[in-house]
C-alpha cells in the first residue's frame, strides 16, 4: 500500500470516462482513512475516495464510500470497463460504473482490509492484505479465501502492505509485523524473505528493476534489497527519522526514490537510495502516509498526510503547496492516466 | 397526582433488594412485576416530544401519539448517524410501528437503508448489533436487489451473511468465552442484539438463537449481581460508572429483569422491552438468591489480538466470591482488554453509589492499542483519547497493566506489581470511598475499613501517601464558586492511596458481620496476619496465611499456590459455580437452581429443562 500507483488506461476507456469528467485524460485519486479524532458513531465526513484533475480542477469530487475507513484502493482498466476496488475497514468494496454505485464484495470474514490489488493482467484475480492475513479472490472479488499457509501467529498475519512482482505475477512480497514474507505461488504459501526486521509498514518494488525491493519500517528506517529479497541492507545516509509508511519510485527514473513517514516530511534520493535529502518547505503536516509521482511529468509529485490533507509539488518534491481535503487522513494517492496504453 | 407522579409512585412501589430464597417470587408474580416496571418505563417516554428513536419507539409501542412519532422519525432520518446505534433503534421503530405509521414514514425508513451506509464498527458489540439489525431489516424487505441496499448486497445476501456471522460469533462465545465480557456498560448492546432477534426475527433458528443468547448474557450478569451492581472484573467500564454504578446501564438491566432495587428510568431498556422478550425465572432466582455465599469462576476471551502476541484470543480467568453483603472479584491481571479494563474490586451494599474499593497500576501505551487496533502506532494516542479521555492520565481509575497480577481465594485477594522503570506510571493507586464508616490506618500495617456490615482490610506491601479527591475537580470548583479553597461545599468522593514503589502489592481481606462478627473482632484477628513479601526487581512474591488459615503463595507473574498446591488457571471452565456451569468447547450453558435445571445447548440449538 501507499505505493505509487501508475495506472495507464486503455484508449477505449476514454469514452466511458468522459461521461463522468469531460477531461479525464489524467486524474488524481485520493483515498482518506478518516478525519481527525473519529470514534464510532461520529459522522465520518471525509472518508472515502476523491478525485480531481491535477491540472484543471480546483475542487475534489467525492466517489464514495461514506462512513468507512478507506485504507487504500486500486483501479483496473481493462477494455471491458473500469473497476475500482477500495480496501476498507468493512472489507473490499467495488464499483464497476466509475464510482456511481458500489458493492461490498467481501463478507464478515474480511475486515480492516489495508490494501487491495488486482492482478495487472486479469481482473478476476484480486489480492488483499489485512491484519488477519492475506486474502485472494479468483472471481473478481466476489468470493475470497484466506491464504495464510506459512504465516504463523498474529504478527505474521498482520499485513499492512504487499507488492505483486511486475515481472512475475505469482511472486508476491508481504510486509508484516513479523518480517518480510514472500510467496512464489500467487499467495498459496509463504516463507520468510530474508529480512529479520519486525514492524514492516510498506514494501515496494522498483518498476524498472524487479530485483530492487524497498521496505519502510516502524522505528527501523529503510531497508533495500537488490536481489529480490534474498539480501537486505539498511540505507540511511541523510536519514534522521526511523518510521516510514510509504516508499515511491519515479516511474521514469529508477534512481529517484521518495519516502515518508512519521514526522519525516519528504525524503528523496536521486541515487537509488544511497543518499537522502529531506524536504519540508510548504508541508503543514510532516506525517506522510503516501506519495505518488505523475507518470507523465515526474516533476509533479503528490503527498498525502496523516491529518493535513493532500500536498503537491511541481519541482520534484523540493517545495510543496496544499491541494485540499482539510484534516483528511490520507491513506493512498494514485495518478491515473486514462490516456495510457495498458493497465501497468 | 399527575401522570409523572403516578409513574414515580409505581416505580418506587416495586423495589426489591437482594432477598432470601423463601422470598423469591413465583413465575406469575415475577412476570406481573416485570410488566409493571416495563410499562411504567415505557410510559415515562411515550409522552415526550424530543427527537430521538427511544421516544418514537416508545410511542409506537404504546400507540401513544403515532403521528408525533412519524414526524420525529422523518425529521431524524434527514440526518442519519450513529452506525449500529442507528440501525437497532430504527429497525425496532419500523417493526413495532409499521402497522400504524404513515406510508411516508415507512418509505423514509426504507430509503434510509438504501442511502445511509452505517459503519460496521470495530468491537464485538458493534458487530452483534450491526448484523442483528441488518438481518431483521433484510427480513422486512426480503426480496430487494443490491441496488436497494447501502452495501450493494441483495436482501438474500444480507440475510445469509448476517446469519452466518451471528451463529459463528455465538459458537466462539460458547466455546472460548465472550470477548467483550461482563461489561456493566456494554451489556445492553449485547442484549439489544439478542433481544431484537428473539422478539422480531421470522427465521426460527435466529429467533431461538436470540432467545438463548439473551439468557446467556443475563445469566452471566445474574451470577455476579449484587443489588444492581455488576461484581468482579470487567472487560470494559467507563470511569465515572465504575465509581457510581447506578449510572451504568447494568443497574437498569438489573432493575428491570432481576427486579432488583429501585426501578431505574433507563432509556436503553426501551428497545429491549418492546421486543417482548421475557427472561426465565431461573435467572431471576440466580440474580437474587444470596442466602449462601459462593465461589464462581469463569473463563472469558481476550479481544482479537491482531499483533504483538502469540495467539489471537488468549483466555481470561475470572474469580468471584459472592455474599449477601459484598462481592469481591478479579481477573488474573495483565492486558486483557484495551483501555477500559477493570481488573478487580470489592463491592458492597452499603453507601451506594460509592460502594467500591479497588487498586490498579495506571498504564497506557501504543503497544497496548496496537495489539487490538490497526492504527498507526505513533498516532494512536490522539485517536484513543479523543473518546477515552482518561486513557493516558496518571490519575485514571480504569485500564489493565502488563505489570499487574492477582491471586484470589474466596474473600482474600493478593495483587502484585513489578513495574519496569520508565513505564507510563511509576506508581500504583488504590480507591477508598470517602463515605466509609471507618478508615483506620493501623500500626500493624493494615488499613481497616468498615462499610455497613462489610469489613475490608488492605495490607499495602509498600508505603504510600493519602490524598483526598473531590467529585468536582478543583479548577472546575473554583470556576463555579470563585474560590480556591474547599470550604466544605465541595463533596469529597474518595481517598487515593498512592505508592511510588515499582515492586509492589497488597493483600485484601473482606468479611461481613455474619462471617466474623464485630468489626473490632475483624481488626484484632488480622493484626497477627502479616504477609511476608519479597519485593525486588524481577523477584516479587508474597506468602500469606489468611483468616481462614489458608496459605496463599504468589510469585509475579503467574506462580500461584494454595495450601501448597499449584493453582492452574488454565483448567478453568467457561463457568463453574453453584448456579452456572459450562465446559470449554461445550457450546452449552447449564443453569441450575434448587429443583430446576435449564440447559442452553447451542450445538443443537435447543433449550432443555430438567
Amino acid at each position: 500500500m501507499r505505493k505509487i500507483a501508475l495506472v495507464l488506461g486503455l484508449a477505449v476507456l476514454l469514452a466511458f470516462a468522459a461521461e463522468k469528467a469531460p477531461a479525464k485524460d489524467k486524474r488524481l485519486y485520493v483515498s482518506t482513512f478518516r478525519t481527525s479524532f473519529h470514534h464510532i458513531g461520529m459522522k465520518i465526513s471525509l472518508s472515502g475516495l476523491f478525485n480531481k484533475s491535477p491540472e484543471s480542477d480546483t475542487t475534489w469530487q467525492f466517489y464514495g464510500r461514506p462512513n468507512n475507513y478507506v485504507y487504500g484502493f486500486d483501479i483496473f482498466l481493462p477494455s471491458q470497463g473500469e473497476i475500482m476496488a477500495l480496501a476498507t475497514h468493512t472489507g473490499v468494496h467495488q464499483s464497476r460504473d466509475g464510482g456511481k454505485t458500489w458493492k461490498e464484495t467481501s463478507d464478515w470474514k474480511m475486515t480492516e482490509v489495508h490494501s487491495v490489488q488486482f492482478d495487472r493482467t486479469n481482473s478476476d484475480i484480486v489480492y488483499a492484505g489485512t491484519p488477519y492475513g492475506f486474502y485472494k479472490s479468483v472471481d473478481g472479488g466476489h468470493n475470497w479465501q484466506q491464504k495464510n499457509n506459512g504465516l504463523h501467529g498474529p504478527d505474521a498475519t498482520y499485513i499492512p502492505s504487499f507488492v505483486v512482482s511486475h515481472v512475475d505475477p505469482d511472486h508476491i512480497f508481504a510486509a508484516t509485523e513479523d518480517v518480510v514474507y514472500e510467496s512464489k505461488d500467487a499467495g498459496e504459501s509463504w516463507r520468510k524473505a530474508g529480512l529479520e526486521i519486525p514492524h514492516i509498514r510498506v514494501i515496494e518494488q522498483n518498476p524498472q528493476d524487479a530485483e530492487m525491493l524497498v521496505v519502510g519500517t516502524e522505528d527501523n528506517g529503510l531497508y533495500f534489497s537488490l536481489s529480490s529479497g534474498k539480501h537486505w541492507e539498511k540505507r540511511e545516509d541523510g536519514v534522521v527519522h526511523s518510521t516510514f509508511y510509504t516508499v515511491t519510485f519515479d516511474p521514469t527514473n529508477p534512481e529517484v526514490i521518495y519516502a515518508g513517514g512519521f514526522s519525516t516530511g519528504i525524503y528523496k534520493s536521486v541515487d537509488g537510495g544511497q543518499k537522502w535529502q529531506n524536504y519540508i518547505n510548504g508541508l503543514d503536516n510532516l506525517d506522510i502516509s503516501t506519495i505518488a509521482v505523475d507518470p507523465i511529468d515526474s516533476q509533479k509529485v503528490y503527498a498525502g498526510s496523516l491529518n493535513g490533507g493532500v500536498f503537491g509539488s511541481e519541482d520534484g518534491g523540493e517545495t510543496w503547496s496544499w491541494l485540499g481535503i482539510d484534516n483528511g487522513q490520507i491513506s493512498e494517492i494514485k495518478v491515473v492516466d486514462y490516456d495510457g496504453e495498458d493497465n501497468e | 397526582m399527575n401522570k409523572r407522579n403516578i409513574i414515580s409512585a409505581v416505580l418506587i412501589g416495586f423495589s426489591l433488594v437482594s432477598v432470601s430464597r423463601a422470598q423469591l417470587l413465583s413465575r406469575v408474580e415475577y412476570l406481573k412485576k416485570f410488566d409493571e416496571r416495563a410499562n411504567a418505563l415505557l410510559a415515562s417516554y411515550d409522552t415526550l416530544k424530543s427527537a430521538n428513536y427511544t421516544v418514537t419507539a416508545a410511542r409506537y409501542g404504546t400507540r401513544n401519539g403515532v403521528e408525533i412519532a412519524d414526524s420525529l422519525v422523518m425529521e431524524l432520518l434527514k440526518r442519519p448517524r450513529g452506525a449500529m446505534f442507528w440501525m437497532v433503534p430504527v429497525i425496532t421503530n419500523y417493526i413495532v410501528g409499521k402497522d400504524v405509521m404513515s406510508p411516508e414514514c415507512k418509505a423514509a425508513i426504507r430509503n434510509a437503508w438504501k442511502t445511509y451506509a452505517p459503519s460496521r464498527g470495530d468491537t464485538e458489540n458493534h458487530w452483534a448489533m450491526y448484523y442483528s439489525a441488518l438481518f431483521l431489516a433484510a427480513e422486512q424487505w426480503p426480496d430487494l436487489p443490491g441496488s436497494e441496499w447501502y452495501n450493494g448486497k441483495s436482501s438474500e445476501e444480507n440475510r445469509k451473511e448476517a446469519k452466518e456471522y451471528l451463529f459463528d460469533w455465538a459458537k466462539l462465545t460458547t466455546t472460548k468465552g465472550q470477548g467483550e465480557f461482563d461489561s456493566p456498560d456494554y451489556i445492553i448492546e449485547y442484549l439489544h442484539a439478542s433481544t431484537i432477534l428473539a422478539g422480531f426475527a421470522q427465521d426460527k433458528d435466529l429467533k431461538l438463537l436470540g432467545e438463548m443468547l439473551s439468557e446467556y448474557f443475563l445469566a452471566d450478569f445474574a451470577v455476579e449481581h449484587l443489588n444492581q451492581q455488576y461484581g468482579g472484573g470487567h472487560s470494559r467500564i467507563y470511569e465515572n460508572k465504575l465509581m457510581e454504578m447506578e449510572r451504568s446501564v447494568c443497574s437498569g438491566v438489573a432493575a428491570l429483569y432481576f427486579l432488583s432495587g429501585e426501578p431505574r428510568r433507563t432509556g436503553w431498556m426501551v428497545v429491549a422491552i418492546l421486543t417482548g422478550y421475557k427472561m426465565p425465572e431461573i435467572i431471576y432466582q440466580i440474580a437474587n438468591d444470596r442466602e449462601k455465599s459462593y465461589v464462581h469462576r469463569e473463563r472469558k476471551r481476550v479481544r482479537h489480538n491482531i499483533r504483538f502476541g502469540k495467539e489471537k484470543n488468549p483466555a481470561v480467568y475470572k474469580y468471584t466470591y459472592m455474599t449477601k453483603d459484598y462481592v469481591i472479584g478479579s481477573l488474573m491481571g495483565g492486558l486483557l482488554q484495551p483501555i477500559q479494563q477493570h481488573t478487580w474490586s470489592v463491592r458492597y451494599n452499603f453507601g451506594k453509589p460509592h460502594s467500591i474499593i479497588f487498586g490498579l497500576h495506571p498504564y497506557w501505551s501504543c503497544y497496548e492499542i496496537g495489539m487490538f487496533f490497526p492504527t498507526f502506532n505513533k498516532l494512536c494516542m490522539d485517536d484513543i483519547v479523543s473518546s477515552k479521555k482518561s486513557y493516558n492520565k496518571h490519575d485514571k481509575w480504569t485500564g489493565g497493566s502488563p505489570n499487574e497480577r492477582t491471586f484470589q481465594h474466596k474473600n482474600t485477594l493478593i495483587a502484585l506489581y513489578d513495574v519496569p522503570l520508565g513505564t507510563t506510571s511509576n506508581h500504583i493507586d488504590a480507591f477508598f470511598p470517602a463515605n466509609l464508616q471507618e478508615r483506620i490506618i493501623d500500626k500493624s500495617g493494615w488499613i481497616f475499613c468498615k462499610a455497613g456490615d462489610t469489613y475490608v482490610a488492605w495490607y499495602p506491601l509498600q508505603p504510600g501517601e493519602w490524598n483526598a479527591e473531590y467529585k468536582i475537580a478543583k479548577p472546575a470548583f473554583a470556576a463555579v464558586t470563585g474560590s480556591r479553597v474547599n470550604d466544605g461545599a465541595m463533596p469529597l468522593r474518595n481517598y487515593r492511596f498512592r505508592s511510588w514503589e515499582l515492586q509492589n502489592g497488597y493483600v485484601v481481606e473482606v468479611r461481613s458481620k455474619d462471617e466474623i462478627g464485630s468489626f473490632k473482632k475483624f481488626t484484632q484477628k488480622l493484626r497477627s496476619h502479616i504477609p511476608l513479601a519479597v519485593l525486588e526487581e524481577g523477584n516479587v512474591s508474597v506468602a500469606y496465611k489468611n483468616l481462614d488459615a489458608d496459605k496463599m503463595e504468589f510469585s509475579f507473574p503467574d506462580g500461584r499456590q494454595l495450601n501448597g498446591e499449584v493453582v492452574d488457571l488454565t483448567q478453568t471452565p467457561l463457568f463453574a459455580g453453584p448456579f452456572l456451569n459450562a465446559d470449554v468447547d461445550s457450546q452449552l450453558l447449564e443453569m441450575q437452581y434448587p429443583g430446576k435445571k435449564r440447559i442452553l445447548d447451542f450445538k443443537k440449538l435447543e433449550i432443555r429443562e430438567e
